[in-house]
């Protein structure tokens, strides 16, 4: 179970062969991204219709490139239209603001230019503690000398801002099919970039998993905590669902503001859709 | 005296942009054979290369000291000894490497293990199961040939 969540939307004729040669390398699940930067438009480009391949598992994705803080309000429109909505701030204080209230499942810093401004572990713990997860993209760094330098110094701070790597996660960017590596290929790398091997292998595996999960309760769930599953009819779950397949608005600790108590709530209703899941 | 101890590096070269107008590549397209004309030596100055241009002239003393004991161009698929210490070092040069004789390429490292006699046991199980692979798509191409043709008549 390998994921690859930021492929840039191949052209049509690209799609088969970038499709097949991810799933040749060992991924299973991809998210076929969207990039928007400069002003927000009215009206979001509608995702591209998903392609079906055996073996993988498709996402949408909208990576939004903020420059604008006065723009930031009008986000929450957005939030539900792709499956996984990524930020990249370019300023401090839009990283500040994406990292402690913007409603997002990613902050994908680009990390093949030098950083404008240093990651401060009070701002990268308030994402952290809200779910959120930093992605790094390594296909940059690939071809091009100067963006690995930077690539390896970006992830070096970022190890050092989250207190030994936690929430971080790496995918590619890959512009076309040569920028992608295997993903034991990309765990050694991100080991010579100084992560753990376990904390490199979760950072493509566990740890996006996690991300996926989170952002379909965000998506669907209400307040990110309770989801509506829709199997009341049969009335399977009868007893523990507190009867049928009605919008249950009573979440467990789903008001509370505090960010720690949010993420653990989130967690334990992912895990329990989980279970339910597995028994539908 | 402690024993040099090696580890083995088994990987496949693939090619993500060969077979130009499949429109729906298999596994196998990409696994297309090498140029003849790549030996294991070429290969073995390339890595060379790639760690003095990736890890100075430190990573290239440190783990130059690298053999490809195996590679295939049939099967496009190579063994490289190196020292266990530094086998991320030379892992690292082969991911970076993107292109062979001006071919673009990727290059996979499949499996590490510590003897060459199991790197070649898994090397084998691979290219069999990858027979299998062509086989089934031969089998199932032909019987929807037959479909095709029994819709027609």
């Amino acid at each position: 179970m390998y994921y690859d969540l930021n492929v840039p939307l191949p052209s049509a004729a690209e799609l088969p062969r970038t499709l097949s040669f991810l799933s040749t390398l060992g991924y299973t699940t991809l998210a076929l991204s969207t990039s928007l930067s400069g002003k927000l438009p009215n009206q979001l480009p509608v995702p591209p219709p998903l392609p079906s391949h055996p073996g993988l598992s498709l996402l949408t994705r909208l990576t939004l490139t903020l420059s604008d803080p006065s723009a930031n309000h009008r986000l929450s429109n957005f939030t539900s239209t792709y499956q996984i909505l990524a930020l990249r701030p370019t300023t401090e204080k839009l990283f500040l603001a994406a990292c402690s209230t913007l409603e997002c499942d990613l902050i994908s810093l680009d990390f093949s230019q030098r950083l404008p401004f240093a990651l401060k572990h009070k701002t990268v713990g308030a994402a952290l503690l809200r779910g959120i997860s930093f992605e790094v993209c390594y296909s940059a760094g690939v071809a091009d000398v100067q963006a690995r330098r930077n690539l390896i110094s970006g992830v070096q701070m970022l190890l050092r801002a989250t207190r030994g790597g936690r929430g971080i996660v790496i995918s590619s960017e890959a512009k076309n099919v040569l920028g992608v590596r295997g993903p034991e290929d990309v765990i050694n790398l991100a080991v010579l970039w100084g992560m753990g091997q376990e904390q490199a292998r979760d950072a493509i595996c566990g740890r996006m998993r996690v991300v996926v999960r989170q952002a379909e309760s965000r998506r669907r769930g209400y307040k990110g905590v309770v989801e509506v599953v829709e199997d009341g009819e049969r009335k399977r779950k009868a007893g523990e669902q507190g009867g049928g397949g009605k919008k249950q608005k009573d979440g467990q600790g789903g008001q509370g503001g505090e960010g720690k108590k949010m993420t653990k709530a989130e967690k334990r209703a992912a895990a329990q859709k989980v279970k339910v899941e597995v028994k539908a | 005296m402690v024993r040099y101890k090696a580890r083995y590096l088994l990987f496949n070269v693939l090619y993500p942009t060969s077979a130009p107008d499949a429109t729906n590549p298999t596994h196998i397209d990409f696994l297309a054979p090498s140029d003849s004309s790549v030996t294991p030596g070429e290969l073995a100055t390339l890595i060379r290369e790639g760690l003095s241009h990736n890890f100075g002239d430190w990573g290239a003393g440190i783990a130059g000291n690298i053999s490809v004991k195996y590679f295939s161009p049939a099967t496009s698929t190579g063994i490289v000894r190196v020292s266990r210490e530094q086998y991320r070092l030379v892992w690292a040069v082969l991911s970076y490497i993107g292109e062979i004789k001006g071919r673009p390429c990727t290059i996979r490292v499949v499996h590490v293990s510590g003897t060459i006699k199991k790197a070649e046991i898994v090397a084998v199980k691979r290219a069999k199961l990858d027979m299998h692979l062509v086989v089934e798509d031969q089998t199932r191409l032909e019987e929807e040939m037959m479909m095709i043709s029994e819709d027609e008549e």
